[in-house]
C-alpha cells in the first residue's frame, strides 16, 4: 500500500483523500499497482497523471525511489504512520507522503516564520532575532528555505541552537536556491527539511503555494514579518487561518510596499507582533528571563559598553537609519568618535547598517 | 664622428639615435633608414620644405642612416636632427660638439613641440650634451636639474647659432612653487559624509585603498577627487617622476605639485590603462602615479583588465614586454574604487526602493572578489542624503582639505621615521610578517580583537587589514600604542561592514 | 599629325626661351637615347636639370602635366641616367617638367614643375 501512496503522490495532483477514496470504492491496492485499467477508473484517474502513474510503474520506479531514499538517508513518512504529524490532518488535503532530510521533525510546539525574498534589513533582523528567542525558549521555527526572511529565521534558529524545519517546494535533495546549500545542511543537523516532491524534482513555480500549505498545517501559530501585498507568505498566513492557526504579523513603516502585505494581515485581524521577548514568552509558556540571550548579541564579558557606545545605541534606539552625521550632531561627537562606537557595535551585533552609510539600532533582547 | 644626434623613446626612457648622413649625386632622392617608422619616413618632406624655406636646395641622393640599426625609431621628433645632419653635410652649419637635437619641423621651418622632452633632458645630462628643444617644450624641460638646454622657435635660429652668427636662448632653470595649488574639490564643499571624509583622511594618512559603496549620487566621485587635495603634495622627486611621465605621453604641465587624478572607464581597453600598444605608450595608471586611481563601478570591469591592475597595484610598477626588450613604466597609485549596492544601485536606500531580485543582487555581491578586493584596506558606505538632511548643512562650513592635510602630513612623518629604516614608507606598505612583529596590542586589545574576529567572521587577511587601518588612526591621533579604541574604530570600515544586511 | 608636331616644336622653343630666362643653363636638346628620348637638358645652380616638355590646347581633357605618368616617369629615369652616365656627370641631377598651355586666343603660357620624383621614387 506505501507503494501505492509513493506512486500516486509521484504523478501529481493526489493526496491523501485518494486513500478515502481508494477504501469507500473498495479498489485494492494490488489492483491498483498493476495498473489494471479498471482500479484506475474506479479510482478516478484519468488523463495526464494516468499516464505518469503507468509509466512510473512499468519502469519500476518505486524501487529505485526508495533505494535512493535509503541511500541519502531520507526517511518516508507516510500518511497514518504514527510519526505522520497529526496537525497536517487539519488540512483538506493533506499530503501522501513526507521526505524527510535530517534529523526528525522536532516534536512539541512549533511556529512558522514566513515573509518576503526581498525584504529590508529591519525584516530580516527581526526575523533573524525571533526565530533565535524562539530557540532559546525551545520552540521549533518552520520556514520555506527560500531567500530574504525564510533564510533570516533558519539562521537564527541555527545561531542559537535551535530546531527549525525547512519545507522545501522542490525534492528534499535539492538545495534551491543553491547560496542555501550550507544553510540547509546546518539545519540537517538538528532540525529537518521536509518536503512531499519526489527525489529531484526541480524548482517550479506551481510547486511553492502547495508547499506553503504544509508550512501552515506544521505549525501551531504563523508570524509573518515582511510581506507585500500578493505574495506567498500572505498566502501561507490566509491557509493558516483557514486550518485554525493563530496568525501574526510584524508591523511595518506605512509607506513602503513591502509589508503591505504584513500590514494588510493586522487589520485584518492578524495579531501585532510588537515584542520579540513578550512573543516567545507567550508560545513557550517561560518566563523571557529565563532565555538565553541571543547567539552573538551583546558585548563581551570583559568589555562592558563604553559611555560614548551606549549613547549612539540610545540615540539609534530613539530612530533608526542615520547616518553618521545625524548621529554626531545628535550626539555632540565627532565622526571618528561614532565610528569608533559603531565599528564596536555592529561588531557586538548591536548596530547594524541599514543601508549604504545608514545605521539602525538591532532588535534588543528583553530586559 | 657623430656629433648630431636624435632621440627615440622607448617607454619612458629616451634612447640616444646618432643622425649620419651622405650626400652624393644622382637623381634627387632621400632615404632614411635604421628602422625608421612611417613618421620618421615623412620627415624627408618636412625636413626638405623647411631646408627651402631657408632657401637651402637639397639636390642629389641624400642617405640618412639613424643608428643604432636595430631599435626601432618612431615619431617626428627626428625631424630637427635630420634637418641639422643634411645642412651639416651640406656645409651650410657646422656642429663642433656633440649635442641632442629634438623637433618637429612644420614646412615653414617653425619648431613644433613634441612628446618626450624631459625622456631626452635626463638622457642629455647622463650624456653630458647640450640639448636642443622647441620652445614648446622649454617649460617642462626648465624643471630637470643639470642639463644645458637651448630653446629654438625657428630652424633659422637655430643654424644662425650653429654657424656662430647668434645665439639661441638658454634655458633658465626653474623651481616649481612651494605652495600648495587650490583644491578642487574641498573638503568643505561636500556636505555631510563625515563616515567617508574620515575614511578617505585615514586612506591619505597611511596610503590605504578605499572601496566606496553607495547609490547613485550619493557623491562618490566627488569624494574620490577630494582625496587627491589632502594627500601631501608631490616631493621633488616624486614630481620628477610624474613629469617624466606626463612628458613622455605629451600631456601639457599643470600645477606640479598636485598629486595627479585619474579615472578610469571600464570600458577601456587594458592597453589604454596598462601602457604598451605599438609605440609602448604609457597607461592610465601610469599616469595616475604617485596619486589616485579611481576605478568608478568597477563590478562593470572586465576581469582580464583587473587581473592585469594586480601586479602594479602589487609592485607599483608594471612590465610590458616586447621581442626587442621590456620596458617598464612607474605605476605606484592609491586606489579608490566605487560601486553600487545592488544592481539597481538602491538597496537600503531610504527612499527609493530596490528593484532587483535576491539573486541578482547575490550575484552582483560575488562579483566583488579578486585581484583588486584583495587590496582594499576601508570599506565604507556613502549614503544618500535626503533633501531634508542637505537643507540641514546649508550654511554650515566643514574643514577645509587644508585642515585634513595637516593632519595627514603629521601621520606621515610619523609613519616615515617608523618604517625607513626597514624601507617602507606607510603603514599600508607594511607585509604580513613585518606586521605581526612590529605592530604590537596592549593585552586588552589583543582580547577584544580575538572575541571580534570570530563574532564578525574575519579572515585573516581581514585582520591584517583592520591592524594597519588601527595603526594609521593612532598615528593621526599622535598615539603610540595601539589601543582598543583604535581598533574599534578600525573595525567601523572592515571587509564586510559594507553591506552586511542582506546576510 | 604635323599640327602635334609642329606645336610639340614651338613648344619647346618657348620652353628654351623661358628656362634661359629664369637662370637655366641649356646643356641639350631633343637627346636621343637607345631607351628614349630626353626634350632638354639644363644645368642649375649645380644640378643637372632634365626638362620634360608638354604642350596641350586648352580645351582637352587634362592638363599637360597630367600627362607624364609613372611608365612615363620610369622611363624619363631610365633615360636620364643613362644621359648623366654617357657625360660622365656624378653630381646631382633631378627632373622637371615644363608645362605650355595655349589658350583659345592662341597664347602660350608655360609653367614649371620642379622635381618631379619627390616623392614618388622611392630610392
Amino acid at each position: 500500500m506505501k507503494k501505492g501512496m509513493l506512486l500516486l503522490n509521484a504523478c501529481g495532483g493526489f493526496d491523501a483523500t485518494i486513500l478515502d477514496v481508494a477504501g469507500d470504492r473498495g479498489i485494492s491496492w494490488e489492483d491498483i499497482l498493476a495498473g489494471s485499467c479498471a482500479a484506475l477508473d474506479r479510482l478516478g484517474m484519468k488523463g495526464a497523471p494516468r499516464e505518469a502513474f503507468l509509466k512510473l510503474v512499468s519502469s519500476g520506479w518505486c524501487e529505485r525511489e526508495i533505494d535512493r531514499c535509503d541511500g541519502m538517508g531520507i526517511g518516508l513518512i507516510f500518511f497514518g504512520d504514527p510519526s505522520f504529524p497529526s496537525m497536517l490532518g487539519d488540512l483538506c488535503d493533506p499530503p501522501l507522503v513526507l521526505y524527510l532530510g535530517g534529523k526528525a521533525l522536532p516534536p512539541g510546539e512549533r511556529v512558522a516564520v514566513v515573509g518576503t525574498r526581498k525584504c529590508t534589513s529591519y525584516g530580516s533582523s527581526c526575523a533573524f532575532d525571533l526565530a533565535s528567542m524562539l530557540a532559546g525558549a525551545g520552540v521549533a521555527v518552520v520556514s520555506g528555505g527560500a531567500w530574504g526572511i525564510d533564510g533570516a529565521a533558519h539562521r537564527g534558529s541555527v545561531a542559537s541552537g535551535g530546531r527549525t524545519v525547512a519545507v522545501m517546494g522542490t525534492g528534499v535533495d535539492i538545495f534551491y536556491p543553491s547560496r542555501h546549500a550550507s544553510l540547509f545542511r546546518e539545519i540537517m543537523e538538528e532540525g529537518a527539511l521536509l518536503g512531499e516532491l519526489p527525489l529531484g524534482t526541480p524548482p517550479r513555480p506551481w510547486q511553492f503555494p502547495r508547499r506553503n500549505r504544509l508550512i501552515a498545517g506544521l505549525c501551531s501559530r504563523c508570524v509573518v514579518v515582511e510581506a507585500p501585498k500578493r505574495s506567498g507568505a500572505v498566502l501561507t498566513a490566509r491557509l493558516a487561518l483557514e486550518v485554525g492557526r493563530e496568525v501574526w504579523a510584524v508591523p511595518g513603516r506605512i509607506t513602503d510596499s513591502v509589508c503591505r502585505g504584513s500590514n494588510a494581515l493586522i487589520s485584518d485581524g492578524a495579531m501585532p507582533l510588537t515584542d520579540i521577548g513578550e512573543f516567545a514568552a507567550l508560545v513557550s509558556g517561560r518566563q523571557g528571563e529565563l532565555f538565553p540571550p541571543i547567539q552573538g548579541q551583546g558585548a563581551p564579558a570583559n568589555f562592558p559598553l563604553a559611555p560614548d557606545e551606549t549613547e549612539v545605541l540610545r540615540i539609534l534606539g530613539e530612530k533608526g537609519d542615520l547616518t553618521v552625521d545625524n548621529i554626531a550632531t545628535e550626539g555632540k561627537m565627532s565622526a571618528a568618535a561614532v565610528l569608533r562606537a559603531l565599528g564596536a557595535l555592529s561588531a557586538y551585533g548591536l548596530a547594524v547598517s541599514s543601508g549604504p552609510g545608514r545605521w539602525s539600532a538591532r532588535v534588543r533582547t528583553r530586559a | 664622428m657623430n656629433r648630431v644626434n636624435g632621440v627615440t623613446l622607448r617607454g619612458i626612457e629616451a634612447l640616444k639615435v646618432e643622425v649620419e648622413v651622405e650626400m652624393t649625386g644622382g637623381l634627387f632622392a632621400i632615404s632614411v633608414v635604421g628602422l625608421p617608422d612611417a613618421t620618421v619616413k615623412e620627415a624627408r618632406e618636412r625636413v626638405r620644405a623647411a631646408l627651402r624655406s631657408l632657401g637651402l636646395s637639397v639636390k642629389g641622393r641624400v642617405a640618412v642612416n639613424l643608428a643604432p640599426a636595430d631599435i626601432p625609431k618612431e615619431g617626428a621628433l627626428i625631424d630637427l636632427p635630420i634637418a641639422v645632419g643634411i645642412a651639416h653635410a651640406m656645409g651650410e652649419v657646422r656642429v663642433t660638439e656633440p649635442a641632442i637635437f629634438m623637433g618637429e619641423l612644420a614646412l615653414d621651418g617653425r619648431v613644433r613641440r613634441i612628446r618626450g622632452a624631459v625622456p631626452a633632458a635626463l638622457l642629455a645630462r647622463k650624456l653630458g650634451f647640450p640639448l636642443f628643444i622647441p620652445e614648446g617644450n622649454a617649460r617642462e624641460v626648465s624643471l630637470v636639474k643639470g642639463v644645458t638646454a637651448w630653446k629654438v622657435g625657428h630652424i633659422r635660429q637655430l643654424f644662425a647659432h650653429l654657424k656662430g652668427a647668434a645665439q639661441l636662448q638658454a634655458l633658465e632653470p626653474r623651481e616649481e612653487a612651494e605652495e600648495n595649488p587650490d583644491p578642487d574639490p574641498d573638503f568643505s564643499d561636500i556636505k555631510g559624509q563625515a563616515a567617508a571624509k574620515r575614511a578617505l583622511e585615514i586612506a591619505a594618512a597611511g596610503h590605504h585603498n578605499v572601496l566606496l559603496t553607495g547609490s547613485p549620487g550619493s557623491g562618490k566621485t566627488l569624494l574620490a577627487r577630494a582625496l587627491k587635495d589632502i594627500l601631501p603634495p608631490l616631493s621633488d622627486e616624486e614630481m620628477m617622476e610624474v613629469l617624466l611621465v606626463r612628458s613622455t605621453v605629451g600631456l601639457p604641465l599643470d600645477s606640479s605639485r598636485h598629486r595627479p587624478f585619474r579615472a578610469i572607464h571600464h570600458t577601456s581597453s587594458t592597453i589604454s590603462v596598462c601602457g604598451g600598444g605599438t609605440n609602448l605608450r604609457p597607461g592610465e595608471i601610469s599616469l595616475a602615479h604617485r596619486g589616485v586611481l579611481f576605478l568608478d563601478e568597477f563590478t562593470e570591469f572586465r576581469r582580464d583588465l583587473l587581473e592585469s591592475l594586480r601586479q602594479p597595484l602589487e609592485d607599483g610598477f608594471i612590465s610590458v614586454s616586447r621581442a626587442s626588450g621590456s620596458v617598464t613604466y612607474p605605476a605606484r597609485v592609491l586606489l579608490v574604487a566605487a560601486c553600487n549596492p545592488c544592481p539597481c544601485g538602491f538597496l537600503g536606500d531610504p527612499r527609493e526602493p530596490c528593484r532587483c531580485a535576491p539573486s541578482a543582487v547575490d550575484r552582483y555581491r560575488r562579483k566583488m572578489s579578486g585581484p583588486i578586493l584583495d587590496r582594499i584596506d576601508l570599506y565604507v558606505t556613502v549614503p544618500r542624503l535626503t533633501p531634508d538632511e542637505l537643507v540641514r548643512f546649508e550654511g554650515q562650513t566643514g574643514e577645509c582639505s587644508a585642515g585634513v592635510r595637516e593632519r595627514v602630513l603629521r601621520a606621515r612623518k610619523i609613519q616615515w621615521e617608523r618604517w625607513n629604516p626597514l624601507g617602507f614608507q606607510c603603514n599600508a606598505e607594511l607585509p604580513e610578517r613585518a606586521l605581526r612583529k612590529q605592530v604590537k596590542l596592549d593585552p586588552d586589545g589583543r582580547r577584544f580583537l580575538k572575541d571580534v574576529a570570530g563574532r564578525v567572521h574575519l579572515s585573516g587577511r581581514g585582520i591584517s587589514r583592520v591592524l594597519k587601518v588601527a595603526r594609521t588612526i593612532a598615528d593621526l591621533a599622535g598615539d603610540e600604542g595601539l589601543t582598543t579604541v583604535h581598533l574599534a574604530e578600525a573595525l567601523a570600515f572592515r571587509e564586510g561592514s559594507d553591506l552586511p544586511w542582506n546576510r | 599629325m604635323a599640327k602635334h608636331n609642329d606645336l610639340g616644336a614651338a613648344g619647346e622653343a618657348l620652353a628654351a626661351r623661358e628656362l634661359s630666362r629664369l637662370g637655366y643653363r641649356l646643356v641639350d636638346s631633343n637627346v636621343r637615347m637607345k631607351m628614349g628620348e630626353l626634350d632638354i637638358v639644363a644645368e642649375e645652380e649645380g644640378e643637372m636639370v632634365v626638362v620634360e616638355v608638354r604642350t596641350r590646347t586648352i580645351g582637352r581633357m587634362l592638363p599637360p602635366e597630367a600627362t607624364v605618368g609613372p611608365s612615363k616617369i620610369r622611363k624619363l629615369v631610365r633615360t636620364g641616367r643613362a644621359y648623366m652616365d654617357r657625360i660622365g656627370w656624378e653630381g646631382p641631377w633631378r627632373i622637371d617638367i615644363a608645362a605650355i598651355t595655349v589658350g583659345p586666343d592662341g597664347k602660350p603660357e608655360l609653367e614649371i614643375f620642379r622635381n618631379i620624383t619627390v616623392g614618388i621614387i622611392e630610392p
